[in-house]
């Protein structure tokens, strides 16, 4: 490369960097497709909620709802126009209707706005049809811009309330997505990291480049998320606070700088460094970057996970031939293997309840995302899309977000960890990968 | 465990010593001595053109430096690898030969290895494993008489395909070690 070319390509970078943080522009917008629900959907219907006055509601709070329930595989929502009424009070409900209608549940709410202060008081009742009883009720108070925050959060209660299990609405996917330009005349990549709701609304922008930009990881609390860049044309580590956008690098050693994923305790990163020679896994105290080696092997160990204790960590290495997963006890520095069916395993993660490990798995040749019990060791393949990879589970342990390829492009997908509620995320332009789903964010 | 990466590593360099050996045949001479001379004709043609009144020694120096320019164009720069696989293919060692002894009559270039990985699989290990097979072109290459001064490697992983396609023709070509000839 002759030293203009490199300049160049270093201004070029430069300007990208510039151009950080820059929100207005256009950012992919995800939608979801169900392309398998469950069995035996749970009938809802969800009354359109009372907006004051005689002006157009802002957000239609019932259709976010009723979309969130739709859209996890398990619910059916009933559709708008089959309604006989629209109640907004426990008195104006006339359950008969709606148990001719077969609703199992009904959602009604209202909104009460101090427009003084311009704040919105959501209330919500969410009624069993058959016995007519209330099941939960509540109200949520936010300015207008928190209005869909608030329809995820009446999402996350009534999920909790029916299946037992705690909604997973409120939460949000990072992803990396690339689009293919022509800069002056020549066909390049532009790399962006990118946040959005668990829906795939409100996308915004966190970091654009012209270099790749791969393995983003949440912190336990939702407010960063760790990342590898290759803006300066090597891989480094970097950390990003969502809020302020301000990053702090951690790691740009000679060789390799990748994988890194957040420990439960939110004070250390797994990372992948291979200044030393070859991949191994290190720790790094993010206060003080204090390294810690953990593996010491001259096969490549990559891919590491925290277990949800913090004290172990899950990763792929190639030392048994193939790339397999290996769990590694920290104090100890005991590695046991888990996977042993298929010759290609790996980028695991565990439930949140440490039965199941989800991952990368090569079958008859086809890269699917697999699921074994480690309890009985039996593995199921999850998916029949194609070039499966990049699992992230939902923290609900329910759903696992992951990037395939549609035609020609990268787009991400999901399936429930039962395999029964299967959906798409195509994007609005380009490709998209590298999913990673957050924490529940505490608000 | 330090008993077996010795042995590995030994094995390895035996290995790559017995493919060195292949490869360093009549053949590899000939290519070389022939570009040379063809690229000579052609570089003396621009340097005479634009100087004919420099003096001797200059004309002999750039033409030099067009030869050494020419013959690291002529050279061959990508290197393939078999699936999951870091282990330098035999259809790569004249190549790599050739780029050793460019290396080591031009001491003052250097190379950028970029190691890459197709598709299938993780990101993350494609990117350990892009290293690995940059990192075998080093090795080779040292092992050849280049420096390590001379020598640098970064992998790109599955990042940067030269094919787009989804299928083996295209896989194929994106499982390689690009050298870059820096100055």
């Amino acid at each position: 490369m002759s030293k203009g070319v490199r300049c160049m390509r270093r201004a070029v970078s430069c300007c990208w960097l510039v151009l950080l943080l820059v929100s207005q522009v256009t950012v992919a917008e995800l939608t979801i497709e169900i392309t398998q629900g469950q069995d035996n959907p749970v009938s809802i219907a969800v009354a359109p909620f009372e907006w004051p006055g005689n002006k157009m509601a802002p957000e239609d709070l019932a259709e976010i709802v009723s979309e969130d329930l739709y859209r996890s595989g398990q619910f059916a929502a009933m559709p708008r126009q089959n309604m006989l009424s629209f109640p907004h009070y426990a008195k104006e409900v006339h359950f008969r209707d709606w148990r001719m209608l077969g609703a199992e549940y009904l959602l009604i709410g209202h909104v009460e706005t101090d427009a003084a202060n311009k704040r919105h008081r959501v209330v919500y009742e969410l009624y069993n049809v058959p016995s007519g009883k209330l099941v939960v009720s509540g109200d949520f108070t936010a300015s207008e811009k928190g209005l869909r925050s608030i329809g995820h959060a009446i999402s996350d209660k009534v999920y909790e309330k029916i299946t037992g299990i705690p909604g997973n609405f409120s939460t949000r996917i990072v992803y990396v997505t690339e689009n293919r330009l022509k800069v002056a005349g020549k066909m390049a990549s532009e790399y962006r990291l990118e946040v959005a709701d668990a829906d795939g609304h409100r996308a915004r922008n966190l970091l654009r480049s012209a270099e790749p930009i791969l393995s983003p990881s949440w912190s336990a609390d939702g407010g960063h998320i760790a990342y590898v860049s290759f803006e300066s044309n090597r891989p480094a580590i970097y950390i990003q606070e969502l809020r302020s956008g301000n990053r702090t690098l951690i790691s740009a050693f000679k060789g390799l700088n990748g994988a890194p994923d957040w420990s439960p305790d939110g004070k250390h990163l797994a990372v992948v460094l291979s200044k030393d020679g070859n991949p191994e896994i290190y720790t790094v105290e993010i206060a003080t970057k204090k390294l810690t080696r953990i593996t010491n092997h001259f096969a490549i160990d990559t891919e590491p996970r925290w277990l949800p204790d913090g004290k172990s960590l899950i990763f792929t290495s190639n030392r048994g031939g193939k790339p397999q997963i290996y769990k590694l006890e920290i104090a100890s520095g005991e590695v046991e293997r888990l996977t042993f069916e298929g010759d290609y395993n790996a980028r695991a993660q565990v439930t949140p309840n440490g039965r199941y490990l989800v991952m990368v798995h090569r079958n008859h040749g086809v890269f699917h995302i697999a699921v074994q019990d480690l309890k009985r060791g039996v593995v199921r393949v999850l998916t029949e899309t194609y070039l499966d990879e990049s699992p992230s589970i939902s923290p609900n342990g329910t759903m696992v977000v992951y990037a395939t390829q549609l035609g020609d492009r990268g787009i991400l997908a999901a399936v429930s960890v039962d395999g029964a509620v299967k959906m798409r995320l195509p994007s609005s332009k380009g490709n998209v990968r590298e999913p990673a789903w957050s924490p529940v964010i505490q608000r | 465990m330090q008993p077996t990466t010795l042995v590995r590593f030994g094995m390895i360099s035996a290995l790559v010593v017995v493919l060195a050996a292949c490869g360093s045949t009549g053949d590899t001479k000939d290519t070389g001595s022939s570009s040379a001379g063809a690229s000579a004709t052609g570089a003396t043609t621009s340097a005479y053109d634009s100087s004919s009144d420099v003096k001797g020694s200059a004309v002999t120096n750039a033409a030099a430096d067009e030869d050494i320019a020419v013959m690291a164009v002529q050279l061959t720069k990508v290197y393939y690898f078999d699936f999951d696989s870091a282990v330098i293919r035999s259809d790569s060692t004249e190549a790599l030969d050739l780029l050793a002894k460019y290396l080591e009559q031009n001491r003052a270039r250097s190379v950028a290895l970029g190691g890459h990985a197709d598709e299938r699989g993780t990101r993350e290990y494609n990117m350990a494993l892009g290293e690995r097979r940059a990192k075998a072109v080093e090795n080779y290459l040292l092992l050849q008489g280049a420096y390590r001064a001379q020598l640098e490697t970064v992998s790109y992983g599955e990042e940067k395909p030269v094919m787009m396609g989804h299928d083996e023709s295209s896989w194929a070509k994106n499982r390689r070690v690009e050298a870059q000839i820096a100055e």
